[in-house]
């Protein structure tokens, strides 16, 4: 099978935009990087939307949701803001592939953690995920997937494990899943999380996407961060593989994740070349399409 | 412990604040934990490579005193940022220019502010004062060799203004 190979963008950078795409399938945008507050309203910021716009019309590339601020697991509910975003944006462009969270909440009372925080995997939880995600299939018509992340704090008590809690959501739902392979390097890494086990029972037919990224690790605590700061490790695309090797039905894309700050960085020659890279390993046709 | 206080609890750890439920064992242990420190030095680590790169001037001031990262964690405690990142450094901004005592920096803080405004196309027109010749500020901001050893004494008037062709314009009150 061909997967469809592709990145993040956040919509600042046209001529990098332009650059990447002969090398994709699929762009990755996370509607929060390129929202902005007009007049105490929230909206897709006109140079994005316009970009967006292009792509949509003129490449035939897919584009891919990806959000960070829905929030969805917040006990007080999730972002209506991201909403208005993803209304809009559902609104403007044809060619959405489809749209997806994490599984995890950034916001409490109304206020912004700063980071992501994993949620119990209690049936109290599942009940309200389960909710939830019903509400915005019924909204959107469009597969919805919720997207592993890294743990930053020890578990509160669970009834489920990691698989089994994910492995509940989708059947409740029918929604899919984003399975961020460097996200399961991070967890064994840190809370020794058996990717193994967790792979043997994971439902890996809920898996439509990919994520492979690189980050880096805090020297001081000893911790792998989950940052999109990096190229990728060979262990990342290897256990991609290993994942692959298991033949999920529904994995479709696959999306190297990198932060707009590190772009710049390591140079758009060395992006391409990673896409190139997966593209060979993951999709011979790409690879014949792009040369 | 249910969800709501589990949530706000955690959420009060990480903005260094009291928490509600002292006697949970979880929260507790959370509470002395290393895994606390480190959830607090990624959080502002997101912000700072959010804020430096989208507020230049005020941030390479601010580091050039050493204030920087004084002036992040107390953003991060104190205001309930937004969970857009275009909307962070503008918060940012306008937290600095709230709180901050240092005149410059004020100024600096305005100044990048008034140019975001007027990039977004907002409507503008901002007169602020500087007590130091403005141009040799912003110049070695940009190239990061700002030092307080360079700064020429004076007053002058700055103004951005969407009725304006130049970005900003700067009027010698005296030297």
């Amino acid at each position: 099978m061909n997967y469809s190979i592709g990145t993040t963008y956040e919509g600042k950078n046209l001529k990098y935009l332009k650059e990447i795409i002969p090398f994709v399938r699929h762009i990755e945008v996370s509607p929060d990087s390129i929202a902005h507050k007009k007049k105490g309203i929230i909206s897709v910021n006109e140079m994005a939307l316009k970009q967006l716009e292009w792509m949509d019309s003129a490449t035939g590339i897919s584009i891919l949701l990806h959000g960070v601020g829905l929030s969805i697991g917040s006990y007080d509910g999730y972002s209506k803001d991201y909403i208005k975003l993803l209304d809009e944006l559902f609104d403007k462009l044809n060619n959405i592939r489809w749209h997806s969270e994490h599984l995890a909440y950034t916001m409490v009372n109304g206020e912004n953690l700063g980071t992501m925080l994993t949620l119990p995997r209690t049936d109290e939880v599942l009940d309200m995920i389960c909710t939830r995600v019903d509400a915005i299939q019924k909204k959107y018509k469009k597969l919805f997937l919720l997207e592993n992340v890294i743990s930053m704090l020890p578990s509160a008590e669970c009834k489920y494990n990691d698989a089994a809690f994910l492995n509940k959501i989708t059947s409740l739902t029918g929604c899919g899943l984003v399975l961020d392979v460097y996200n399961l390097e991070c967890d064994a890494a840190n809370f020794n999380l058996n990717i193994n086990a967790f792979l043997e029972e994971l439902n890996l037919n809920a898996v439509y996407e990919m994520h492979l990224a690189g980050g880096a690790t805090d020297t001081e605590f000893n911790f792998k961060m989950d940052i999109h700061s990096q190229l990728l490790a060979d262990s990342t695309i290897e256990l991609a593989q290993k994942i692959i090797d298991k033949d999920p039905a529904n994995l479709n894309a696959i999306t190297f994740e990198i932060l707009e700050e590190f772009i710049g960085y390591h140079g758009s020659a060395a992006i391409i070349n990673e896409l190139k890279k997966l593209s060979e390993i993951f999709n011979y046709e790409l690879t014949a399409f792009a040369d | 412990m249910n969800l709501q206080h589990l949530q706000t609890d955690l959420c009060a750890l990480i903005k260094s604040r009291q928490i509600v439920n002292k006697d949970d064992e979880y929260i507790c242990n959370i509470n002395l934990s290393q895994h606390l420190i480190l959830v607090k030095k990624i959080a502002l680590w997101w912000r700072k490579i959010q804020i430096e790169n989208s507020c230049r001037l005020t941030a390479n001031l601010l580091k050039s005193k050493n204030e920087f990262e004084i002036a992040l964690s107390d953003f991060f405690n104190d205001v309930k940022y937004s969970a857009f990142r275009e909307e962070i450094y503008i918060q940012f901004l306008q937290y600095i220019t709230s709180k901050n005592a240092d005149a410059l920096t004020v100024c600096v803080a305005e100044f990048e502010l008034s140019l975001i405004q007027l990039k977004l196309n907002q409507h503008i027109q901002k007169f602020i004062t500087w007590n130091y010749e403005p141009y040799q500020i912003i110049n070695d901001l940009l190239k990061n060799v700002f030092t307080e050893n360079t700064l020429i004494q004076g007053t002058y008037l700055v103004e951005i203004s969407t009725e304006n062709t130049e970005l900003f314009t700067v009027k010698t009150l005296s030297h």
